[in-house]
């Protein structure tokens, strides 16, 4: 071997490892994952978008007691669902032959009313992210708002479709208003967010919180 | 079921004297010496009588005298730790007897944390066991999940709260089981984290009762791509939304009577997928101790994140050895005992700092949530010393430690001495618009700078806050990095191969990396994107700066003398705090003519002679406020009051002075007119004519005087010479 094929076996040498290294150093890249279902954008306060299953629905029983843990444990299904997880006072819904957002919704409804003082929330999944507890929120029929500290909500959500407000705990000027249904919740939020009095709105979302 | 299942110990002969029910050290009368032998240690300590739990504050220095009569390792405590599992804790041990002891039993002849409250949010805590139940106080205690006042867990599924708790608070010295860092220290549960939550419920665990909660322990997050079960591992972008942002600050800035509570939160065990606690909007905030966790080795415990706004660390699991603490009684939990010697994580090391917080608050209560950061970051050792990642100067910080792993003592012993610091300030926000595209797979990226001007010298940083915003189809390959003016670099974002999302929206970053640094000077922001395929766009970025400002100062004294008639300007001086300033007029009336703005200025033409005095005060950007008394004199405008001059004689010396009223000194004389006899001189000083008149006749001329404030007189005057 010459000293030139010498030193240009060592440079492609070089550069193997260097792009080993490389790839090593950064990491094999997660998949994206195509979304499946129609995006949403959900001002938290700042736009995020989120994709609809339209496959899931979560029933919540939110009076924690035995009675609840029952319900949750036999809750009452419709024609185009079964229930696939049950818990303590949830219990994850599947559905079928659901096309869009107001289909869901009006499932999600019958649900609500097959199961006295059950929430019927929708599904959100993070878009990109494979489908996982990491990645779901559920979408309530309720909305966060934070106004000035003087300003009163009652005057303010006059004219808006709301069922109640009460005041968030622990938060000046933050309150709570219920809406009839999650999708309502979201146009409630976008509506309240175009007030001049209004500092944030946005729909109340729950997810999982990992202990460490 | 309560069962107290005792490991088997090595503990002869440890019940002193007296009681070992451990209350506050009210009247400590020396009793006598006990003979303890934990494990292989042999002490003699002495022991002393115990109060009721009521009343006093904890004795410090007539703590115990303490001599080894057998090995060199002692216990440094007043009273006998009678706690069987207690050799098992090595994080309680000093760094002489472990590498990455938070030397804590030091502590507690000073201090066990009475009279401190650490709340403990998390998926419940079985206030029934035995170790627990003695420090668990119900009244702020509150199930968040299932809205009521028990937050006992779900033993089925949540034992995790109940070990959390007993590393910050077990009871000590009771004969059972483990102590907690604060074995005195009183727990709240706050069940959280069992169910999916929304912000409301967060925002109202958080801010819950937060003048009687005086620690808020928080061992969770957002998921931290730990792969487990049937979930995928994938990393997350995600952070407390508004309602939780404003309880976190309304408890920070007022709770616990207006001194903050304080806020810790474990900073996540995703390291061996390279995630980062900058992504997890909870840790890397403003009022939040983010705590990281060491494995006994003294080593960054192989899952514990880093990033900038790494506070400290806490001894945790990681290596040959994890946390021994108290388990859900019975066979539920991590293990078949009432005790786990298999906790950790950061969960862990999280409540470990929490419990030292609590001595250092029962130590000296006067603390603010900030004097508990400052003393935690002039205390914490820095591990590893040789490690690239640690900043210069006297605080030095890494992003892997912080500022180093926790020493309970070191704090406890500042914590006692303590004078607080100053209020927070902060300079007013600086935002740049980009709208460049980011080159794909370029390690140089995007530079942009924003300079502080020299207004804010004197401002010492604490906490940056850097909001960005970028469109990024894959925003995991995208690499944020922070240089302050000395140079030191904030790793904000360090690239994540398995977070798939999309873009940073105004994505709040938070470093403590630049702490003591002076803000003064250009921070610039490099954004690159370090993987193949995928590009964004790179939008804005907002800078906050959080610290002490130099004290504000009324520079200006007693103000300049005005004339009446006469424009007057003056503006009014201020010096450190943080500027622009704001001025106004608290007290006293401004002389007819005269106004003052906002700036400061006063001006006007002034049509009465007066003298006033103005209570003034000058606020600045960060609300900070000086206020002084001044004096303004506005007085008549000059004249000149002779009216006739004497009469003279040839070769005679002739003298006399003009005289005039009004008008500020020096007063100028001089001559604008015709000619004064000549021999004759005016002296423009003092106003004297003097000489020796040479010729005779009479000579008309004119004087005018003019003053220093700007008035002036004019008037013909004539002199006869014989």
């Amino acid at each position: 071997m010459t000293s030139t094929q010498g030193m240009m076996r060592a440079t492609i040498l070089c550069l193997v490892w260097l792009m080993l290294f490389r790839v090593e150093a950064l990491g094999a890249k997660e998949i994206k994952r195509p979304p499946t279902g129609p995006l949403i954008t959900v001002h938290l306060p700042h736009p995020k978008q989120y994709e609809i299953a339209l496959d899931e629905i979560e029933l919540e029983w939110t009076d924690r007691g035995r009675t609840a843990q029952v319900h949750a444990k036999t809750p009452t299904m419709i024609v185009g669902s079964r229930v696939v997880k049950s818990e303590t006072s949830r219990a994850a819904v599947a559905v079928s032959g659901i096309t869009s957002p107001m289909d869901l919704s009006m499932m999600a409804a019958a649900l609500k009313a097959a199961n006295p003082g059950a929430e019927a929330h929708l599904i959100l999944y993070e878009p990109g992210l494979p489908r996982s507890k990491a990645s779901r929120r559920l979408l309530t029929r309720e909305v966060g708002v934070v106004l000035g500290e003087e300003d009163d909500p009652q005057r303010l959500f006059a004219d808006v479709p709301v069922e109640s407000i009460r005041s968030a705990p622990g938060v000046p000027g933050g309150y709570v208003v219920e809406t009839s249904d999650p999708m309502t919740a979201l146009n409630v939020a976008d509506l309240l967010r175009q007030r001049p009095e209004v500092r944030s709105a946005y729909p109340l979302l729950k997810r999982t919180y990992f202990t460490r | 079921m309560i069962q107290t299942k005792q490991p088997g110990v090595h503990h002869q002969g440890c019940n002193p004297p007296i009681s070992l029910s451990r209350g506050r050290w009210n009247a400590i009368t020396l009793i006598g010496h006990a003979v303890f032998i934990l494990g292989i240690f042999t002490h003699v300590v002495s022991a002393y009588a115990r109060g009721s739990d009521e009343g006093g504050d904890p004795m410090g220095d007539s703590a115990a005298t303490t001599s080894s009569i057998g090995t060199a390792a002692i216990i440094q405590t007043g009273i006998g730790p009678a706690d069987p599992s207690l050799d098992q804790q090595w994080h309680l041990k000093s760094r002489s007897e472990e590498p990455a002891g938070a030397n804590v039993r030091a502590v507690w002849p000073t201090t066990e944390g009475t009279g401190i409250v650490v709340g403990i949010v998390d998926d419940g805590l079985q206030h029934t066991h035995p170790d627990l139940q003695p420090n668990y106080l119900s009244s702020p205690s509150w199930d968040f999940n299932d809205n009521d006042a028990d937050p006992s867990p779900d033993i089925a599924t949540n034992p995790h709260g109940s070990a959390v708790a007993g590393v910050a608070g077990a009871r000590g010295g009771n004969g059972i089981g483990v102590s907690g860092v604060a074995p005195l220290t009183s727990i709240a549960g706050l069940r959280l984290t069992a169910e999916p939550i929304s912000d409301d419920q967060i925002a109202a665990a958080l801010g819950h009762r937060r003048d009687s909660i005086h620690i808020l322990n928080n061992s969770w997050g957002p998921p931290d791509c730990v792969p487990s079960g049937d979930d995928d591992c994938t990393n997350t972008l995600a952070g407390p939304e508004p309602l939780t942002q404003l309880a976190i600050e309304t408890a920070a800035t007022q709770g616990r009577h207006g001194r903050g509570r304080i806020f810790v939160f474990a900073a996540g065990n995703g390291l061996q997928q390279q995630d980062n606690c900058n992504f997890d909007g909870y840790a890397n905030g403003r009022f939040v101790i983010a705590v990281g966790a060491l494995a006994d080795n003294a080593q960054q415990a192989s899952y514990s994140e880093p990033c900038s706004a790494m506070f400290v660390t806490a001894p945790s699991s990681g290596g040959s050895r994890a946390i021994h603490t108290t388990d859900l009684v019975g066979s539920s939990g991590y293990g078949p005992t009432d005790y786990t010697s298999s906790f950790g994580g950061t969960s862990s090391a999280a409540p470990l700092v929490s419990g030292i917080i609590a001595l250092m608050l029962a130590e000296n209560p006067a603390l603010t949530w900030r004097d508990v950061k400052h003393i935690l970051a002039r205390s914490s050792v820095k591990v590893n010393p040789a490690d690239p990642g640690w900043t210069p100067g006297p605080i030095a910080h890494n992003e892997k430690y912080g500022f180093g792993l926790v020493d309970a003592q070191t704090a406890v012993n500042l914590a006692s001495s303590w004078t607080n610091v100053a209020s927070e300030s902060a300079i007013p926000a600086f935002s740049r618009a980009i709208h460049q595209p980011i080159p794909d797979d370029d390690v140089n990226g995007l530079l942009d700078s924003i300079t502080i001007s020299d207004a804010v010298l004197g401002f010492t940083v604490e906490h940056v806050e850097v909001e960005f915003d970028a469109t990024h189809p894959y925003r995991g390959d995208l690499e944020v990095t922070l240089t302050s003016p000395a140079g030191v670099v904030s790793r904000l974002a360090t690239i994540r191969p398995l977070d798939p999302g999309d873009n940073f929206t105004a994505w709040s970053f938070g470093s403590v990396r630049h702490w003591g640094e002076s803000a003064a000077g250009t921070w610039s922001l490099r954004v690159s994107d370090r993987a193949i395929s995928d590009s964004g766009m790179w939008n804005s970025w907002t800078l906050r700066i959080y610290g002490t400002a130099s004290q504000l100062t009324l520079a200006s004294n007693n103000l300049p003398t005005g004339e009446r008639g006469i424009a007057y300007l003056y503006e009014l001086q201020a010096g450190g705090g943080v500027a622009p300033y704001t001025w106004s007029r608290i007290r006293g009336k401004l002389p007819k003519g005269l106004t003052m703005n906002t700036a400061g200025t006063l001006t006007g033409v002034p049509t009465k002679a007066k003298t006033v005095t103005l209570t003034v005060i000058v606020t600045d950007t960060a609300g900070a406020t000086a206020i002084k008394d001044l004096s303004l004199q506005i007085v008549k405008d000059v004249k000149l009051k002779t009216k006739r001059l004497s009469r003279g004689t040839v070769g005679i010396l002739y003298s006399t002075t003009l005289q005039t009223a009004g008008g500020m000194p020096p007063i100028a004389f001089s001559l604008v007119g015709g000619a004064l006899p000549p021999g004759l001189n005016l002296d423009s000083g003092t106003g004297q004519i003097v000489g020796t008149p040479t010729v005779a006749g009479t000579f008309e001329f004119v004087v005018q005087v003019t003053s220093s404030g700007g008035s002036s007189d004019q008037k013909k005057m004539r002199i006869k010479i014989r």
